[in-house]
């Protein structure tokens, strides 16, 4: 064990990979949260999309250290065009909007890039990210981006519960719904581009979505929820990373580690799953339970 | 025929058969399904890479996994179907990327699955794009007011003695057959364009289903002719070309129809009435 | 500023329209601290309109709507709403006693954690619907008649000057209506004015003082005895065959 999930994280660069997921994993696990509450897996994986002509962008203008300015910028764009498109425009359903949104964006990054000679090599950082050559630079900008979201959150906390249980009542209250759901989308769209250059994609789209499933299987309780899932995005992450570099050093088996990361992730879910409908077992009761 | 022509004509038909089948997408609101079906069917594509065999076979079959597993998902009524989804699309696409990544030449071979070769197509695929087509119009034409009335009225469907589960499965089927020949051409994250965006902007338009059929499936068409012509003016990748030109498109008729509308509500009443698309099928047929 | 003498709700010719043709017409009428009006009309009459014009959550035409001596808007504070149960999510993982602090949110701000008297305040709210041993159960555990007892627990939390309750009494057991009542009837003694629509006449006699008839226009607004009369009932429902027995509506559509 130790051999797997300890020893690995010596040498300095997995030092800072470990790091880096560590936060990131708590970080999205309790972000995820509120995209469960609000039910906004589409629209998060619709942003994790949309930054990738920033990144491309960003890369073209200013090299590495432009990546996160260009790709901030074009998920706050984005984030904007979402939200005036589908409040103005009684014929465009939300998930239509969406999936057009998400393709073209990506479409557009998918342009600049090809036009670049070493294209192939540039897509596969986008959609795996970079994690076991995260600097200590990018570390802090994850702390600093941490630091903001965790002040967002506890500052907001009450109106967002507010606004997720009962839109109408929390209008009714006085809240600025659409302020909240700026503010949310802002949160999600921070989180997706302070991620997306380390771990990609698709692991993005993967840590703010399942930890937050799983806790949600485990506890009904929001308070137990958080921590759990923020919890399980941190170890899911430590364990990805730990199993990628053992398969690869030890057993010859390249494995991309955001990609383990995520399949370790899922695993994760579908065993809670398992445990939860076993020990609920009889299912009849639970039908009955939620009949009105 | 050129590989140019060969893309063209893959082009051309793709967008006709992917503009059909998105009109039945966006009115039984699988967007966000449809793409967490392309992103899952990602990983049978790499594994009929590897193993050999059929890509079409390898990623059908694939693809009929995907649907259960996120039917099967959605049951748990706390999860919620769009959660489901997201967790079956981040799995599907991280199976397929560390297949692939075991492999050699891995940075291209994923290019070339994530982002499409449309320039690569041969005759055979060719054939494929035109057999899913026949099969669409055929779904479209036989089941078309069935599929409608699912889309707007479940319970009443069902109520009105209609198996729900066979629609549905048919609906899907359809839908992963198109992802299928899709993939190659496109790729598997642009695929979800073809199959929503011509709809879209065809609904902005349209004021009924055969008008806005009509205007899906030659805007997916045109795009499609468009998006290769462009990719092979200024050489950069065509899925990417396509996708460009459809969401270009949709942004100029959200602009121009929102602007028309707002000069009939300023108009009066009876202008309104007429403005293309500005009333929700729903909505009026709630209000009778 | 508001004294208690003062009217806590003031409707001075309201027109409320969503499209060319106004949904509300010159609607008129005062609720005093303390008192209760019963909003009665069909489906489509207007009453939810009403009520949103009364939080300031949708714009008047014409007219004027004056909540404890201010504009709706700047009065949200002092106002609580009820929404009805059934459109909320019975899966959101939230404890009753949460949602009923829920009603104390305004008043707690966003740093400072919930007070003694927050948690008092919550606690007294559910022991007044009844549910003080529900707390700690999850929302979507109960039944419907206890969700919406639940929500008017959280209302009654926020200590309001006025209540609105849009249909609260739709698919609700005879207990829970019972319970629903009994806290309204706490509240009018607290001073808190109350506006409820429902289609039950019964309702209206035994909790209004006043009544407003809504079919777009106002059919009459005043003292229950003297405005629920058969023949302004007819009027508000319109041609439909409408049969009054006991104190229920009846309406038969053709
Ligand atoms: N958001 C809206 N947009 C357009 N029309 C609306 C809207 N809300 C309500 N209406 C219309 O206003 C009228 C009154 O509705 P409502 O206030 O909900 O009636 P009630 O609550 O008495 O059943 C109805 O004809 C309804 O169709
Ligand atoms: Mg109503």
């Amino acid at each position: 064990m130790d051999q797997i999930f300890i020893a690995p994280f010596a040498h300095p660069f997995m030092g800072r990979a470990l790091a880096e997921l560590l936060v990131l994993g708590a970080l999205a696990g309790t972000v995820g949260v509120l995209i469960l509450l609000r039910r906004l897996a589409f629209m998060t994986d619709a942003l994790t999309h949309t930054v990738f002509p920033g990144v491309v962008i960003g890369y073209l203008l200013g090299g590495e250290g432009g990546v996160f300015w260009g790709a901030l910028a074009a998920a706050a764009a984005a984030t904007a065009a979402l939200l005036t498109l589908m409040t103005r425009h009684r014929a465009v359903t939300e998930d239509a909007a969406l999936a057009v949104l998400l393709t073209t964006f990506f479409a557009v990054g998918v342009v600049l890039v090809s036009r670049e000679s070493g294209y192939t090599a540039d897509l596969t950082a986008f959609l795996f990210g970079r994690i076991l050559t995260v600097t200590p630079q990018q570390l802090t900008e994850t702390l600093v981006v941490t630091a903001l979201v965790v002040a967002a959150l506890a500052v907001l906390r009450r109106p967002l519960l507010a606004r997720a249980f009962d839109p109408e009542g929390a209008r009714a209250a006085g809240y600025r719904i659409g302020l909240l759901d700026l503010a949310t989308n802002a949160v999600v769209a921070l989180v997706v581009v302070a991620a997306v250059r380390a771990v990609g994609t698709v692991l993005v789209i993967a840590l703010l979505i399942v930890p937050a499933a799983a806790a949600r299987l485990v506890s009904d309780r929001l308070v137990l929820i958080v921590p759990i899932a923020a919890a399980i995005g941190a170890l899911g992450g430590w364990a990805g990373l730990a199993v990628s570099y053992d398969a690869s050093v030890h057993h010859g088996l390249r494995l991309a580690s955001g990609a383990t990361v995520v399949l370790v992730l899922v695993a994760g879910h579908l065993g809670a799953l398992a445990a939860v409908t076993i020990r609920r077992r009889p299912p009849a009761a639970r039908t009955a339970r939620s009949t009105p | 025929m050129t590989a140019v022509g060969r893309a063209i004509v893959e082009a051309v038909l793709l967008g006709a058969v992917g503009g059909l089948i998105s009109v039945r997408v966006l009115l039984r609101r699988l967007p966000f399904f449809t793409l967490a079906m392309t992103h899952a069917t990602f990983p049978g594509v790499v594994l009929a890479a590897i193993a050999g065999v059929n890509l079409y076979l390898g990623s059908g079959v694939f693809g009929v996994l995907v649907v259960l597993g996120v039917l099967a998902l959605s049951r748990r009524p706390e999860q919620g179907t769009t959660t489901a989804i997201g967790i079956v699309l981040s799995a599907g696409f991280a199976l397929g990327v560390i297949l692939l990544s075991a492999r050699d030449g891995f940075a291209k071979d994923l290019t070339a699955y994530t982002v499409g070769q449309i320039l690569t197509v041969g005759t055979g695929d060719l054939v494929a794009v035109s057999v899913v087509g026949v099969i669409v119009v055929v779904l479209v034409t036989t089941a078309g007011r069935r599929l409608t009335f699912r889309a707007f009225d479940p319970d009443g469907h069902a109520a009105a003695g209609y198996s729900p589960a066979g629609i549905d499965l048919a609906l899907l089927l359809a839908v992963e057959a198109v992802i299928i020949v899709a993939v190659p051409a496109v790729g598997a994250i642009l695929a979800v364009a073809v199959l929503v965006a011509p709809a879209a902007i065809a609904r902005l338009w349209a004021r009924d289903i055969p008008m806005m059929t009509a205007v899906a499936v030659a805007t997916g068409a045109g795009c499609g002719l468009a998006g290769v012509l462009v990719s092979a003016r200024y050489d950069v990748a065509a899925g990417g070309s396509i996708t460009v030109v459809t969401g270009g498109l949709f942004a100029v008729s959200l602009a121009a129809t929102a602007a028309w509308n707002a000069v009939g509500r300023r108009g009066g009443s009876r202008l309104a009435r007429v403005a293309p698309g500005s009333t929700g099928g729903e909505r009026r047929f709630r209000e009778t | 500023m508001n004294t208690p003498t003062d009217p806590a709700l003031e409707l001075d010719e309201v027109t409320v329209s969503y499209g060319p043709a106004p949904a509300l017409e010159n609607i008129g009428g005062v609720v005093g601290p303390g008192e209760a009006v019963a909003l009665i009309g069909p489906n489509g009459a207007g009453k939810s309109t009403l009520i949103k014009a009364i939080l300031g959550l949708v714009p008047l035409v014409s007219g004027r709507i004056t909540v404890l001596g201010r504009t709706p808007a700047q009065a949200r504070r002092e106002v609580a709403y009820v929404p009805q149960a059934d459109t909320l999510d019975p899966e959101f993982p939230i404890s009753v006693g949460q949602v009923v602090l829920m009603g104390r949110y305004r008043r707690i701000g966003p740093l400072r954690r919930p007070r003694a008297a927050d948690r008092r305040a919550a606690g007294d709210a559910l022991e007044q619907v009844g549910l003080a041993d529900r707390a700690r159960h999850r929302f979507g555990t109960l039944s419907g008649g206890q969700r919406q007892r639940v929500l008017l627990a959280r209302a009654i939390a926020a200590e309001p000057g006025l209540l609105l309750l849009d249909e609260p009494f739709n698919g609700v057991d005879a207990v829970s209506e019972q319970a629903l009542l009994n806290a309204v009837a706490v509240l009018k003694g607290q001073g808190t004015a109350v506006v409820v629509s429902t289609h039950d006449l019964a309702l209206a006699h035994l909790a209004c003082e006043e009544v407003c008839l809504l079919n777009r226009r106002q059919y009459g607004f005043g003292p229950t005895r003297l405005t629920l009369t058969p023949d302004r009932l007819r009027a508000t429902y319109g041609g439909h065959a409408l049969e009054l027995r006991g104190d229920r509506v009846i309406v038969a559509h053709s």
